[in-house]
């Protein structure tokens, strides 16, 4: 039990400090608050879904990147779908890299287009690498005993 | 001996003389000149060029002779030779004394000697007294003159004479012998000593020249000056009464003496600065005061230099100025140096304060910005709940009401609209100063413009006025511009006029125009227009369009066909840019000149007794300046007061001579209505909207309407006449609220109910003027099926005409189904609402499905518009909630398309977006396939958040929307708005 409390604080500060960092906002709040008894990992499954869906979309974008010409509007709409879902899960972060990449790809700057697709590869990445074992931890301590929202 | 002597001099000399240099001149001691012997060495190594000094002689003398410095400098000199000399003749003197002393001393020995010799008894004798005389003398001599010691050696001459008187012979001899050779040595002594004298005086005489003592002093003081000067950027002169040149110095000489001495400035150079110079030296002459200034020169002698130059009088004894010193500095560089900081500081502080000042600037926008933006955001957070409030105004009127609370929520409805349109015209405003507002273009057809605008204007018509639009026949079919800002336009210009005009007519007038860059031309137009029109619209105008503000000229008319040739010259090129001028003109109440002037201005009207008796916000007039303005035209007005006003835009638009179809949303439905009327496009286009008699308004009831639809075919001299009754809703019911007679509570009832149709509240709370489309869509959709009935011996055949003959003939049944309808869904709000997601992302599905999860409610989800359009098509949804950027089919489309549907009870919108007609299930079919079917609240979720895409969204058809992301919180006070009978969690 005390373990489990030591985890507990861990995991508290973990995910502080995703909102310090700026990595998540209040809207992955809202998802979290979306969890309750009959879906308890909730915010893990949008977050599973989320990468699964974040990864494949970049990957393609990155790939339309090497073709020539770059078929930029296509490229657009897949950055608007990610920028949906990264709004969505509060990934704060990789939703204003992809802010920026769109306003680049409005002027059709192939090159500045490409360092920005870096870092909007980076932010993913990095969250990526944050809230994984942060999930993993999450499982690991199991649910919290908290109130639930009362419907 | 000599050594001696001069070395005392000198201890003497510094006593009396400080230093080599007269007092006067350094009574500071800042000439401080070192001994001679080491000076002289140090001097050596300094080679000088002594040329630089230019001295007029003469002057100098004059100088020495009448000046009280040069007189004292002289004296000093004088006086210091003459202390010299008279020191060396008092030590000659003293030296001669001494000599002269020691010979009588030695006389008187000698003597003594001799008596002694003479009358010395025995006692006297002997060996025990040696010679002891010198040492007396010695004594004598020391305290004086040490030195001479060993010098002088006195011994007595004549002894030998009387020795052998005494005692023995030998010894005497010896005597005698001893004393003579002493005697010797002092003669031979002072022989010498004479010899030295003579010697030393010889001496002193060749070395007391004052005139080479003198030059010596001066030549070190001068070797010493040229020493210290020799590289210094230095100019010393002196200048006499007339500023001329009498002595100068100058490392760098660029002239011979000749050139200087004897000259003044002016004479020996030219250029700037020549001038200034000699006239401060003269101020300074004049006041004696020594002053100090700097010179800049530019002359073509050194170029471009900075002098700062001390300038001091110079008076004679007299106290009267005879003459300047000067002395000058080069200080170019520094001055430059001090020019270039002095520029740098200026520099800097004027960049400190354009930074303060951009800082301010920047700050003051930002917070006119966020202002701006809070006022735009607060707007429309205020229109939200309020369009709530208002529609559900608008469905309690749908309900059973007795007449008293009819009444209340009629006030409440007309309070809500105010305050709605209040709303729109801020955020409207905004948009506009903040530059968000777009213009959008799209194709449309001028004529159905006007068309629509007057037939809403008629709709909502609660005054007898006759309505007419003249369109002239010059005019394109089709331009291409920002149909909703023009609507909006005419709109807000009409329903102005309408208020204001008691009786009389209200009317639009479009024609070419020139473009009115050339304003001369364009008045040449508008005239030529007016004299074609026809006369029944203007007699009424004419008068006060001369006293416009604009105070236009009568001009010659312009022969039309010159008009019409033009046209048709600009209808050759693909696109090219018509000017249209419309005036809207009433025969109201006028406009007082003292108010024109304000009359655009926000929140103005024209006096609080106007307000009061006109309500309205003071805004409509602002908001189409700024659009018209925003178009590129400009919006005057003309008006004389009892008589009437005319506002008056013109506007450039492109003309596509390409016959696609129009754009414009609101003529889908009705396109193919008014397909005839596109047969003779050119053609002059006149409609008019008569107004009803108050009487037969109120002797008509529900039974008699087909009765008063009949047409009344009032001009004749229009090609195509629209005839549009008046079916004001609203009148009517004004009217029995304000009549409020017991007799026609039953009459209410009947007319309430087809009047306030089921759509109504879906409507309403979009009523804004840039849905103006929507509303005129709506509100004469029912009109339009009327008027076409009306048009049976009118102008064409229609192909909706069955269809509209059938629905009037149905009207009634529909009307009863649609309230029936409406019942029908309190009951079934217990049951959970059914709510469509049109969402194409995984994620934002997922997170609204468990938000609607956790408000209680289900969710269908489909992933595109063409989904959703089949969705509706399949059963019916009490709200759909519509993301708007979607692949295959957005939001936006797919809400008009669910749109048309809903007010046409066809999917030809959805077939002419390639979605096939469904198998009607048997939902669709107990629904009833009706027009007037209910309106499915539809909300858009957009990520921009911003007013403008809400406004496209309204546009579209939309009721409202959710910012995205999604939050709980917002998705709950829709559903609250939209479905207020499901129970949220």
């Amino acid at each position: 039990m005390e373990d489990n409390k030591v985890l507990r604080q861990q995991l508290a500060t973990m995910r502080q400090s995703f909102f310090d960092e700026g990595i998540l906002d209040k809207h992955y709040v809202q998802v979290e608050e979306l969890e309750d008894k009959d879906n308890p990992h909730f915010a893990e499954e949008v977050m599973t879904m989320f990468f699964r869906d974040s990864t494949k979309l970049i990957a393609t974008v990155e790939h339309a990147l090497e073709k020539s010409p770059c078929d930029l509007p296509k490229m657009d709409k897949y950055l608007h779908q990610l920028k949906g879902s990264s709004s969505s899960v509060g990934a704060s972060t990789v939703w204003s890299a992809i802010n920026k990449l769109r306003e680049i790809l409005k002027d059709g700057d192939i090159e500045r287009f490409k360092t920005q697709f870096l870092c909007l590869r980076d932010e993913h990445e990095k969250l990526k690498g944050n809230l994984e074992p942060y999930f993993q931890l999450l499982r690991q301590v199991g649910p919290v005993e908290t109130a639930q929202r009362p419907m | 001996m000599e050594i001696d002597n001069i070395e005392e001099m000198e201890m003497e000399m510094e006593e009396v003389l400080p230093s080599m240099w007269p007092e006067d001149i350094d009574s500071d001691k800042q000439f401080n000149i070192e001994k001679p012997g080491q000076d002289q060495d140090m001097l050596e190594e300094v080679t000088f060029k002594e040329k630089p000094t230019t001295v007029d002689f003469k002057r100098l003398l004059e100088l020495t002779n009448f000046t009280d410095t040069g007189s004292s400098q002289l004296a000093n000199l004088v006086k210091h030779w003459e202390y010299k000399q008279a020191n060396v003749v008092r030590l000659l003197r003293e030296e001669l004394d001494i000599l002269s002393k020691q010979k009588q001393e030695v006389e008187l020995k000698k003597l003594e000697i001799l008596e002694e010799h003479r009358f010395e008894s025995e006692s006297y004798g002997g060996d025990k007294r040696p010679i002891s005389i010198l040492d007396e003398v010695y004594q004598l001599w020391a305290p004086d003159v040490p030195l001479k010691k060993l010098d002088v050696v006195v011994e007595s001459k004549r002894i030998e004479t009387e020795l052998a008187e005494y005692d023995t012979v030998v010894y005497w001899k010896q005597r005698a012998m001893h004393l003579e050779k002493l005697l010797e040595a002092s003669v031979e002594r002072e022989q010498i000593l004479v010899h030295k004298l003579q010697e030393s005086i010889k001496n002193i005489e060749r070395q007391s020249s004052p005139v080479e003592e003198l030059s010596e002093i001066l030549k070190r003081a001068d070797n010493f000056l040229h020493f210290v000067l020799q590289n210094a950027p230095v100019v010393i002169g002196h200048q006499d009464k007339e500023l001329r040149y009498r002595f100068i110095y100058n490392h760098f000489p660029s002239l011979g003496e000749q050139d200087i001495i004897g000259r003044t400035d002016v004479e020996i150079f030219t250029g700037a600065g020549v001038k200034e110079s000699q006239d401060f030296k003269r101020e300074v002459l004049e006041k004696g005061i020594p002053s100090k200034r700097e010179i800049t020169f530019e002359t073509e002698l050194f170029g471009l230099k900075t002098f700062l130059i001390y300038v001091e009088p110079v008076f004679n004894k007299a106290g009267e100025t005879i003459g300047i010193n000067y002395m000058g500095m080069e200080v170019s560089d520094q001055v430059r140096k001090r020019e270039k900081m002095a520029k740098l500081r200026e520099e800097i502080a004027v960049q400190k304060a354009k930074e303060t000042e951009l800082n301010k600037t920047i700050h003051i926008t930002e917070e006119t910005m966020r202002a701006k933006q809070m006022l735009a955001t607060m707007s429309h957070e205020i229109r939200s709940p309020l369009s709530g409030v208002v529609s559900m105004a608008e469905i309690l009127t749908t309900t059973k009401l007795d007449s008293e609370q009819r009444q209340l929520l009629d006030v409440m409805l007309s309070s809500g609209d105010l305050v709605l349109q209040l709303i729109n015209d801020i955020l409207d405003l905004s948009k506009v100063e903040s530059g968000v507002m777009k213009l959008e273009a799209t194709k449309f057809r001028p004529r159905e413009v006007v068309k629509h605008v007057l037939q809403t204007a008629a709709a909502s018509l609660q005054k007898i006025l006759t309505l007419e639009g003249h369109v002239m026949e010059d005019v394109p079919v089709e331009v291409i511009g920002d149909v909703l800002r023009i609507r909006q336009i005419l709109t807000n210009l009409i329903s102005n006029a309408i208020k204001f005009t008691h009786e009389g007519k209200v009317g639009i007038k479009l024609y070419m125009v020139a473009d009115p860059s050339s304003e001369k031309n364009s008045n040449e137009v508008q005239s030529a227009s007016q004299n074609c029109c026809n006369g029944e619209g203007f007699c009424g105008n004419e008068p006060y369009q001369n006293g416009s503000i604009r105070d236009e000229p009568s001009t010659p008319v312009k022969s039309e066909p010159s008009i019409n040739a033009d046209e048709e010259e600009q209808q050759h090129s693909p696109e090219t840019t018509v000017w249209l001028r419309c005036d809207v003109y009433d025969t109201g109440i006028g406009i007082p000149e003292n108010a024109l002037p304000t009359l655009f201005k926000r929140y103005m009207q024209v006096s609080a007794d106007h307000a009061r008796k006109y309500g309205g916000t003071g805004l409509g007039l602002a908001i189409c300046k700024q659009l018209v303005e925003l178009m590129g035209g400009q919006l005057t007005v003309s008006s004389i007061e009892h008589r009437g006003s005319t506002f008056t835009f013109a506007l450039p638009y492109k003309v596509s001579t390409s016959s696609e179809h129009s754009d414009d949303p609101d003529e889908l439905t009705d396109m193919a209505d008014y397909d005839a009327a596109s047969d003779d496009e050119v053609a002059e286009s006149y409609f008019q909207f008569q107004p009803r008699t108050l009487g037969s308004l109120f002797s008509s009831n529900g039974t008699s309407r087909t009765q008063k639809l009949l047409p009344h075919k009032l001009n004749g001299l229009s090609q195509n006449s629209y005839l549009f009754p008046y079916n004001n809703i609203r009148q009517e019911e004004m009217a029995l609220v304000e009549n409020c007679c017991s007799t026609v509570t039953d009459v209410a009832e009947t007319l309430s109910e087809p009047d306030s149709n089921c759509e109504a509240p879906a409507w309403k709370d979009r009523q804004g003027q840039d849905d103006s489309n929507s509303r005129s869509q709506n509100s004469t959709s029912d009109s339009n099926h009327r008027a076409e009935a009306s048009r049976e011996n009118g102008v064409a055949a229609k192909t909706r005409e069955p269809q509209g003959t059938c629905e009037r003939q149905e009207k009634s049944d529909a009307d009863s189904e649609c309230s029936s309808g409406s019942s029908s869904k309190i009951p079934k709000s217990t049951s959970k609402p059914k709510i469509l997601l049109v969402e194409d992302n995984k994620i934002n599905v997922m997170v609204a499905q468990s938000m609607m999860k956790q408000l209680g409610q289900s969710l269908e989800v489909v992933n595109n518009g063409v989904e959703a359009v089949r969705a509706v098509q399949r059963c019916s949804y009490d709200l759909i909630l519509m993301d708007v950027h979607m692949p295959v089919m957005d939001g936006l489309q797919a809400t008009r398309i669910i749109r048309s549907f809903e007010e046409t009870g066809n999917w030809n919108a959805a077939l002419e977006a390639g979605i096939e007609q469904p198998e009607p299930s048997p939902n669709t079919l107990q629904n009833g396939h009706l027009p007037c079917g209910k309106r499915i609240p539809i909300i858009a979720m957009t990520a921009n958040a911003f007013s403008e895409s809400a406004e496209e969204c309204f546009a579209n058809g939309m009721d409202s929307f959710v910012p995205k992301p999604v939050t709980r919180q917002k998705l709950k006070e829709r559903l609250e708005q939209y479905l207020p009978d499901c129970n949220l969690g």
